[in-house]
């Protein structure tokens, strides 16, 4: 697949980008942010799109990827860091100073309702927002390992709603 | 197969999946997932199923981004294209090296050779004056070996006896006097190979010195360089011969200030 061209880039850019973009915003809760990481997550993409091997996945989950690891590693080494808002965890919306951020909450929790509470919960802070399995464990109590069992067995049930 | 399931089922793909890995273990993963398609199978489908926070969380990014991210992928390919272009190729850097390398053993060689070649030329330098020294004493012995044999021809060695002199080291240090007693005749030869040459209204005179003290004058003869040989009359009972230089007209008895060379005979 050859992507350094403008059609493909626009074809990229036209299906993938809001996904990605609210991946990385929901991670970093800073548009500016978000925005470099869109940024950075298209230019890795065609920098490195040769090593890209589709018996590993798809193109877009690919992307995802990118996306994600470059999200968490602003929040974790990069200047920006975030202050986590556990005390409104019971709630669906973790923002409440981006409106752009409720938006896309309010469906995205509703698509998930059929998980169990505790999944939703785990998969919410593990992979929507990208806390790490310590940072979960010191602010919810629990040990680590119980984290990461309840991660594995989110990520399980999810995939037998989203095969 | 079990260590595949295990590895599976152990949650190091969730792990991976929500980003909570280091980029050694990632990249474990990833090698792992390259070994094994099942695992590559299971971590492709898990990540497909994930991804639906991605399709219900979208948010679309503000309109200037589309042309702000594609200007930046175009300035990125830029910037690689220069500088791959202006990337020194590694040939011609190994090429330096190379030479260099070349250059620094053969001077080193060189140096080793001009260090042997300043050694052997001292040795030539050596080699050559020993040779020379050589050739001095062999012309020497040559010479001295030529005279004992025109001696040898001369007389009958069998009724004869040969004296080096001695050299008194005051008057004649460097004198080399061969005397020749024929006791069938009784004549003295002074074989005369260097000596200094007589002094004005001089001239030089074999003493024979008996047992009991007499001492006789044998002859004379004055030298003026080169080599010769003297006959002179010898006496049966002399047990000492001495060489002095004297007044032209003679003396009684020899000046024992002026001898230069001596011989004791057995």
């Amino acid at each position: 697949m050859k992507v350094k061209d403008r059609k493909c880039y626009n074809y990229l850019y036209q299906n993938y980008s809001a996904k990605l973009y609210g991946i990385a915003l929901h991670i970093t809760q800073k548009a500016d942010i978000a925005e470099d990481v869109l940024q950075e997550t298209f230019i890795k993409v065609f920098k490195y799109v040769h090593k890209f091997d589709d018996s590993k996945g798809t193109f877009f989950t690919w992307m995802l990827n990118i996306c994600r690891n470059g999200a968490i590693d602003k929040i974790r080494y990069g200047k920006e860091s975030r202050k986590i808002q556990f005390d409104s965890l019971n709630v669906d919306i973790i923002s409440e100073t981006n409106p752009e951020i409720e938006l896309v909450n309010a469906d995205l929790w509703n698509c998930l309702d059929r998980l169990d509470k505790d999944h939703k919960e785990i998969l919410k802070l593990s992979y929507y927002y990208g806390y790490s399995h310590t940072e979960i464990a010191e602010k919810l109590g629990m040990p680590l390992g119980s984290v990461k069992s309840r991660v594995r067995i989110a990520i399980r049930e999810l995939r037998k709603i989203y095969p | 197969m079990n260590d595949i399931k295990k590895y599976i089922e152990s949650g190091i793909l969730e792990d991976y999946l929500t980003g909570t890995l280091t980029d050694a273990e990632r990249q474990e993963v990833e090698n792992t997932a390259d070994k094994h398609p099942e695992i590559a199978q299971e971590l492709a489908s898990m990540s497909l199923s994930l991804s639906v926070f991605a399709d219900i969380g979208a948010a679309e990014p503000a309109p200037y981004m589309e042309s702000r991210i594609w200007d930046e992928i175009q300035a990125t390919s830029l910037t690689e294209s220069v500088q791959n272009a202006t990337k020194p190729s590694k040939l011609p850097y190994i090429m330096i090296v190379a030479m260099a390398l070349i250059a620094f053993i053969t001077i080193y060689y060189l140096i080793i050779a001009n260090q042997d070649l300043d050694q052997a030329n001292e040795k030539i330098v050596n080699i050559e004056q020993a040779n020379t020294e050589l050739r001095l004493d062999n012309d020497k012995l040559k010479y001295n070996f030529d005279s004992l044999y025109t001696i040898s021809n001369i007389y009958n060695i069998e009724n004869t006896k040969i004296y080096l002199m001695k050299a008194n080291r005051r008057n004649a240090p460097n004198s080399i006097v061969v005397l020749v007693w024929d006791n069938s005749n009784n004549k003295i030869y002074l074989d005369i190979k260097q000596f200094p040459n007589s002094s004005t209204g001089k001239k030089y005179f074999l003493w024979g010195i008996t047992q009991i003290g007499r001492q006789i004058e044998l002859g004379s003869f004055t030298h003026s360089g080169g080599s010769q040989t003297i006959e002179l009359d010898g006496i049966r009972d002399a047990v000492r011969y001495i060489l002095t230089q004297e007044r032209e007209s003679g003396v009684n008895y020899p000046t024992m200030s002026k001898v230069y060379t001596t011989a004791d005979v057995y």
